[in-house]
C-alpha cells in the first residue's frame, strides 16, 4: 500500500519534465529523422524520398567534413590554452592577500557577458582602424599598423580563440582554484620541508592530486567548444572564405541560410551521432 | 607562487579580462566620431546617453523586456518542473543513475541538431515568434540542469533527517516540500541563477524561433550592425544593459559558482 | 544626348500632365482613397534596418494621417531582407505584408512564392504615366522576374565612381602623371585606367591621401561583377549551365582586385562602407566607388540632421566630380523594390502602400531627405528642379547616376542567386586572406555547380538565359 503510493508519487514527479523533454527534443528528433532521407529544398515545392543519397553526400561534402576540422582545430588550441591560463592563475590566487576575494570575483564577469556580447566586444578591439590592439601595436611599434585580424585565416583563429579564451578561463580558474584550495595543506608543507622547488611541488604532488577536477573541468568545456556557434556567427561569419565555419554554423548555414531541408536533417544526425558517442564515452565519468 | 611574479601575472590578468568590458561601457558613452576615429579616441570627451535613448527606439528595450520574460519564466518553469523530478530521482531512485544521465545528456547535446527539428514543428503549430516557443526550446537545457544539480544538492540532506521524520508519520510529500526542499534551498537559488543566465545568453534558439515579437538581446545585437554602418554606439550601450543585472546576480552567488558550472562535480 | 532626351520627355509629360489635369488623380492619391477604406487596419511591412528605415520612418506619419492605416515597420538586416522572409513563409504565419525586395531576390521568391504578381492592381490603380516614369533600367530589372511584374521600384541603386576634381585637376598631377603613363589624367574609363591612377595618387600622397578605396570587407561579389562583366565575362555556359567564373576572365579580375588593393589603404579588405565614406569626406583618399548617398553627403548635403550625426563633417564640398564604373559598367548593387506578400491577409492595403510610397511625389520626397539611403530611381528625380539645385554640381550628380544606370550591370537574379553570391564572396575573401585566385575560384565553382544540380539545371539554365535578356534589354535602352 505504501509502496504503491511511494510509486505513484515518485513516477508522478517525474513525468512531467520526462514528457517535456520528449515533446521537444524526441518527438522533433524523430519527426526529422525522416526528412534527412528526403530531397527537400525549400525554395521549390515538392519532397521526394531518396534514401540515405542527404547521408552519402554529406560524407563527399568538403565543406562539411572541413567543418570538423576547423572545429577541432579551435576544441585543442581553446581548451590547451584555457587549461594552461587557467591554471597558472588559479596557483596565482592560492593565497590570501590583500583585496582577494575582489579580484576573484572580477575574474569571473566574463563568463556571464551574453556570447554575442562577447564576440562583438572582440570584434571592436580587433578592428584595423576603430580597434584600441592596433593603436597599442602602433605606440610600441612606432609606426601606424592597421593589420586587419579577421580578414587573414591565421588570426581570424587566433581572434576567436582569444575571445574564447576570455570568456572561458575565468571557469577554468574558478574549478582548478577550487580543487587546489582543497588539496590537503600538510602534504604540500611536507613537500616544502623536504626543500622542493616550486615546479616541483607543482609536477609531482598538485598535478596528480588535481586530475579529477582537471578532467572534469577540461571535460565540459570541450563539450561546450564542440558546439561553437555564438562567436562565429558574432565575429567571422565563417570567414575569410569558409575556413572558420564550425560544425553548428555550417549546419546553421544549410538549414537557415540555404534552406536546403532534407540535407540539414542528415547533417544534424550525423553531428547528433558523433557528439552523442562524444558524450557516451566522456560524461559517466563525471559523478565518479 | 611567489612575490612579483604573482601580482604580475594577476596584474596582466585582471588588464585582460576586464579590458574588453570596460572598452565596450566607454564606447557607449562615445560620440561617434570618438569611436570612429582612427586612432581610436580612449576616454569619451563629453560622456552622454546619446546611444541610450536611441536604443528605446531601435527595440532595445523591447528585446531587454523580452529576454527578461523568457529568462524569468524558463527559470520558473524549470524549477518546479525539475525540482521534484530530481528529488525522484535522488530519493526515490527511479530508473537508476541511467534516467538521471538521460536527463543530464540533453544539456550536452549541440542545440543547433535540435533547432531544426524544433523549427519545423513550431511552425507547424504556428508558434514561431512566440514566448512559449522560446521557453520551450530553453527549457531543453535548463531542465536537465535543474534536475542533475538538485538531484546532487538533495543527495547532500542527510538521509537520516527524512527517515526520522518519516518515522514521525509524515507523508513523502510533506518531506518534500518542508524537509528536503528548505536544507537546500541555497542550492536552490544557486542553481535557479544559473538557469537565469543560461537562457539569458542563448543565441540560437533565439534566432530561429524569433522574429518581431519576442527577440531576444542577443538576437537584437546583431542587428545593430548594419550593411551601411556599425552602431558600435548602441551596441555598445545595449551589451552594458545586458551585463549589468547578470554581474549584479554572479557576484551574490559567488558561492556557489564552481558547483554551479562544473554541474557538481566539483564542490 | 541626354538633355535633349530630358526635355523631350518633360515636354512629353507636360502635355500628358495638362491632357489629363482635369480629372486625373495621381498614383499616391489613388492609393490614398483607396487605402482610407481600410482605415483602423495596422499593415506591416519589411525594410532594412538601419538608415534605410530612418528614411522611410520620417514619412510614414504622413500615411497615418491621411488613410488612418497603421504601420509596424520590421528592420531586417540585408540578408534578413531574404533568409527571415522565406523562413516566415516556410512557417506560413503570414505576418508581412508588404516586402522590401532586392531585386536579386526576385528569383528565390517567385519561385518558393513568396511574393504575389501585382499586373493585376497595377494595371486598375497605377496611372500609366506614373509607371513610365521610372527609370528604364529600374522599370525592367526591380519590378519584373519573368513576364511578371511583381514589385514597384523604391530605390535606384547603382555603385560609381567619385572623384576629387581638385587632385585630378592639379596641374602639376596631369603633367606627372602624362609623363609617367603616357595618357591624359581624368577620371578612368577602364580598370587599367583605375589601377594606374589609384597608384599615381597614393604613390605621391600616401599615407595623407591615397588613390582610391572600395569597401572589401563586404559585398564585394557586387564590384566583382561589375568588373567581370565589364570584361565581358559570362558566369554560366548557357549550354551547360556549367560555370565559367574560374576561367580567364574571372582570374583576371581577381588578380586585378588583389592588385587594386595595393594601392588602396592599409586593411581596406575589412572595410565597409562606412569605413569608405569616413576616409573620402576626410579627403584620405581621391578615388572611391560606391553608393549614391554618399554623392550627396560629400556636399554636406543635411549632414546637419540628428540622424546624421555620426556622419564626419566634409572636407570635400566643392570638390567632387562623378563619373561611371570603368567602362561604363556600374554595377546595379542591391535596390529596393516593395511587393506583396502572398500570405498576407491584406494584400491590397500592401499594394496601395507600395503604390504610394513609390508615386513620384512621395518618392521625391523620400529621396531628398538627406539622412535617406533612397536613390532617384524617377525620370522625374533625374530632373527635378529642386533636386538639381540642392548643391553646385548636384546636376551633374543626377545625369551621372542616370547615365550609369543605362549602362548598369545587373547581379544574378535566378533563383539560389543568395546562395551562388555567398560561394563567390567566400572566394573573394579567401583571395583576399591570400589564397591562390584559381584555386579559389574553382571552389567557388564546384559550389555553384552543386548548386544548379540541386536547384535543377534546366530550370536555372530557362532563368539564366532571361537574366541575359534582361541585361541585354537594359544596355539596349527598352
Amino acid at each position: 500500500m505504501q509502496s504503491r503510493r511511494y510509486r505513484l508519487l515518485a513516477v508522478t514527479f517525474i513525468a512531467p519534465s520526462f514528457l517535456v523533454i520528449l515533446a521537444v527534443v524526441i518527438f522533433p528528433l524523430l519527426y526529422s529523422l525522416s526528412l534527412s532521407f528526403m530531397h527537400w529544398d525549400a525554395l521549390f515545392p515538392g519532397r521526394q524520398f531518396v534514401g540515405f543519397r542527404n547521408f552519402i553526400q554529406a560524407f563527399q561534402d568538403k565543406r562539411f567534413l572541413l567543418s570538423f576540422v576547423h572545429t577541432g582545430v579551435l576544441l585543442f588550441s581553446i581548451v590547451g590554452l584555457e587549461f594552461l591560463i587557467g591554471f597558472i592563475i588559479a596557483l596565482a590566487l592560492l593565497e590570501e592577500f590583500y583585496l582577494h576575494k575582489v579580484v576573484t570575483a572580477l575574474f569571473i564577469l566574463p563568463v556571464t557577458v551574453i556570447p554575442t556580447v562577447a564576440g562583438f566586444m572582440w570584434k571592436l578591439i580587433f578592428d584595423a582602424q576603430y580597434g584600441p590592439l592596433n593603436h597599442v601595436l602602433s605606440i610600441l611599434l612606432q609606426r601606424d599598423i592597421q593589420y586587419t585580424w579577421l580578414a587573414q585565416t591565421s588570426t581570424a583563429y587566433l581572434s576567436i580563440i582569444v575571445t574564447d579564451v576570455w570568456q572561458w578561463t575565468p571557469f577554468m580558474i574558478l574549478v582548478l582554484l577550487a580543487g587546489l584550495v582543497s588539496l590537503p595543506r600538510d602534504v604540500l608543507e611536507a613537500a616544502e620541508m623536504d626543500g622542493a622547488s616550486g615546479w616541483q611541488k607543482v609536477r609531482l604532488i598538485i598535478i596528480p592530486m588535481l586530475r579529477r577536477v582537471a578532467t572534469v573541468a577540461v571535460l565540459l568545456r570541450s563539450l561546450d567548444t564542440l558546439k561553437l556557434f555564438d562567436i562565429i556567427f558574432a565575429m567571422t561569419q565563417g570567414g575569410p572564405g569558409t575556413s572558420t565555419e564550425t560544425l553548428s554554423y555550417y549546419i546553421y548555414r544549410n538549414g537557415f541560410e540555404y534552406f536546403r531541408m532534407g540535407y540539414t536533417a542528415s547533417l544534424s544526425y550525423i553531428a547528433l551521432a558523433i557528439v552523442s558517442i562524444v558524450v557516451l564515452l566522456l560524461f559517466g565519468r563525471l559523478e565518479e | 607562487m611567489k612575490g612579483w611574479t604573482r601580482y604580475v601575472i594577476l596584474g596582466a590578468a585582471l588588464i585582460f579580462f576586464l579590458f574588453p568590458i570596460v572598452w565596450i561601457i566607454l564606447t557607449s558613452f562615445k560620440n561617434p566620431g570618438e569611436f570612429l576615429s582612427h586612432p581610436p579616441k580612449w576616454i569619451p570627451r563629453q560622456p552622454n546617453l546619446t546611444h541610450y535613448f536611441a536604443v528605446t527606439q531601435l527595440g532595445g528595450y523591447k528585446a531587454l523586456k523580452n529576454t527578461l520574460i523568457v529568462s524569468s519564466l524558463t527559470t520558473l518553469i524549470s524549477i518546479i518542473l525539475g525540482t521534484p523530478c530530481a528529488y525522484s530521482l535522488a530519493r526515490f531512485r527511479v530508473g537508476g543513475k541511467n534516467l538521471a544521465f538521460w536527463f543530464l545528456s540533453h544539456r550536452m547535446l549541440p542545440p543547433i541538431t535540435v533547432a531544426f527539428p524544433v523549427f519545423l514543428l513550431f511552425r507547424s503549430l504556428g508558434w514561431i515568434d512566440t514566448y512559449q516557443a522560446l521557453i520551450l526550446t530553453h527549457l531543453t537545457f535548463t531542465l536537465p540542469y535543474v534536475i542533475w544539480m538538485m538531484r546532487s544538492f538533495f543527495k547532500d540532506v542527510p538521509i537520516e533527517i527524512e527517515e526520522s521524520a518519516q518515522i514521525d508519520g509524515c507523508s513523502y510529500w510533506q518531506i518534500f516540500t518542508k524537509i528536503a526542499l528548505p536544507l537546500s534551498a541555497p542550492g536552490l537559488v544557486a542553481t535557479a541563477v544559473f538557469c537565469f543566465i543560461f537562457s539569458w545568453c542563448e543565441l540560437l534558439f533565439g534566432l530561429v524561433l524569433s522574429r518581431t515579437e519576442v527577440v531576444p538581446l542577443s538576437v537584437q545585437l546583431p542587428r545593430y550592425f548594419g550593411q551601411q554602418m556599425v552602431f558600435w554606439g548602441e551596441i555598445g550601450a545595449l551589451s552594458t544593459l545586458s551585463m549589468l543585472p547578470i554581474f549584479a546576480l554572479t557576484l551574490f552567488m559567488q558561492r556557489f559558482l564552481v558547483r554551479g558550472l562544473t554541474l557538481g562535480a566539483v564542490k | 544626348m541626354f538633355k535633349r532626351f530630358v526635355t523631350l520627355i518633360l515636354v512629353f509629360l507636360l502635355v500628358v500632365l495638362l491632357a489629363n489635369l482635369a480629372e486625373a488623380r495621381s498614383a499616391a492619391e489613388i492609393a490614398i482613397e483607396e487605402a482610407k477604406k481600410y482605415a483602423g487596419q495596422t499593415l506591416t511591412i519589411t525594410w532594412e534596418s538601419g538608415l534605410q528605415a530612418q528614411g522611410i520612418r520620417a514619412i510614414l506619419p504622413e500615411w497615418e494621417e491621411k488613410t488612418g492605416v497603421k504601420i509596424n515597420l520590421v528592420e531586417l538586416s540585408f540578408w534578413d531582407l531574404h533568409d527571415k522572409v522565406i523562413m516566415e513563409h516556410l512557417a506560413g504565419t503570414g505576418a508581412y505584408d508588404a516586402l522590401a525586395i532586392s531585386y536579386a531576390f526576385m528569383g528565390d521568391f517567385v519561385s518558393a512564392g513568396v511574393i504575389e504578381p501585382i499586373d493585376e492592381w497595377v494595371a486598375k490603380y497605377m496611372p500609366p504615366e506614373a509607371l513610365e516614369d521610372i527609370h528604364p533600367a529600374f522599370k525592367r530589372a526591380f519590378q519584373y522576374y519573368g513576364d511578371r511584374m511583381y514589385a514597384l521600384t523604391a530605390d535606384g541603386d547603382v555603385l560609381i565612381l567619385y572623384y576629387r576634381k581638385d587632385l585630378f585637376e592639379d596641374e602639376n598631377n596631369k603633367l606627372e602623371f602624362q609623363a609617367k603613363y603616357g595618357y591624359e589624367l581624368s577620371p578612368p574609363k577602364t580598370w587599367q585606367e583605375f589601377y594606374d591612377i589609384a597608384k599615381f595618387f597614393t604613390e605621391k600622397y600616401a599615407p595623407e591621401i591615397y588613390g582610391a578605396a572600395i569597401q572589401r570587407g563586404m559585398q564585394s561579389y557586387s564590384w566583382f561583377t561589375g568588373q567581370f562583366i565589364a570584361y565581358g565575362g559570362q558566369f554560366f555556359d548557357l549550354e551547360t549551365m556549367k560555370p565559367l567564373i574560374n576561367e580567364e576572365v574571372g582570374i583576371k579580375v581577381l588578380q586585378d582586385m588583389l592588385k587594386q588593393n595595393e594601392v588602396m589603404p592599409p586593411g581596406i579588405v575589412k572595410w565597409g562602407f562606412m569605413e569608405v565614406l569616413a576616409a573620402w569626406l576626410d579627403g584620405k583618399v581621391a578615388m572611391i566607388i560606391t553608393w549614391p548617398p554618399v554623392g550627396r553627403w560629400s556636399e554636406g548635403y543635411g549632414t546637419r540632421t540628428k540622424q546624421l550625426a555620426w556622419v564626419p563633417p566634409s572636407k570635400v564640398v566643392g570638390k567632387v566630380g562623378y563619373a561611371p564604373m570603368p567602362n561604363n559598367r556600374s554595377t546595379l548593387a542591391a535596390g529596393f523594390s516593395v511587393g506583396v506578400a502572398s500570405q498576407s491577409k491584406k494584400k491590397d492595403l500592401a499594394y496601395f502602400f507600395a503604390q504610394w510610397l513609390t508615386s513620384p511625389e512621395v518618392s521625391l520626397q523620400v529621396t531628398m531627405l538627406p539622412f535617406t539611403l533612397v536613390d532617384p530611381f524617377r525620370l522625374s528625380h533625374y530632373r527635378s528642379p529642386m533636386y538639381r539645385n540642392a548643391w553646385d554640381n548636384a546636376g551633374e550628380y543626377l545625369d551621372t547616376l542616370y547615365e550609369a544606370a543605362k549602362g548598369g550591370v545587373l547581379e544574378l537574379n535566378i533563383p539560389g542567386a543568395r546562395e551562388y553570391f555567398a560561394a563567390l564572396e567566400q572566394a573573394i575573401t579567401a583571395c583576399f586572406a591570400g589564397e591562390d585566385p584559381q584555386k579559389a575560384l574553382n571552389k567557388a565553382a564546384q559550389e555553384w555547380e552543386n548548386i544548379t544540380t540541386r536547384i535543377g539545371r534546366e530550370n536555372q539554365k530557362r532563368a539564366y538565359q532571361a537574366y541575359l535578356e534582361l541585361q541585354k534589354s537594359i544596355w539596349e535602352g527598352q
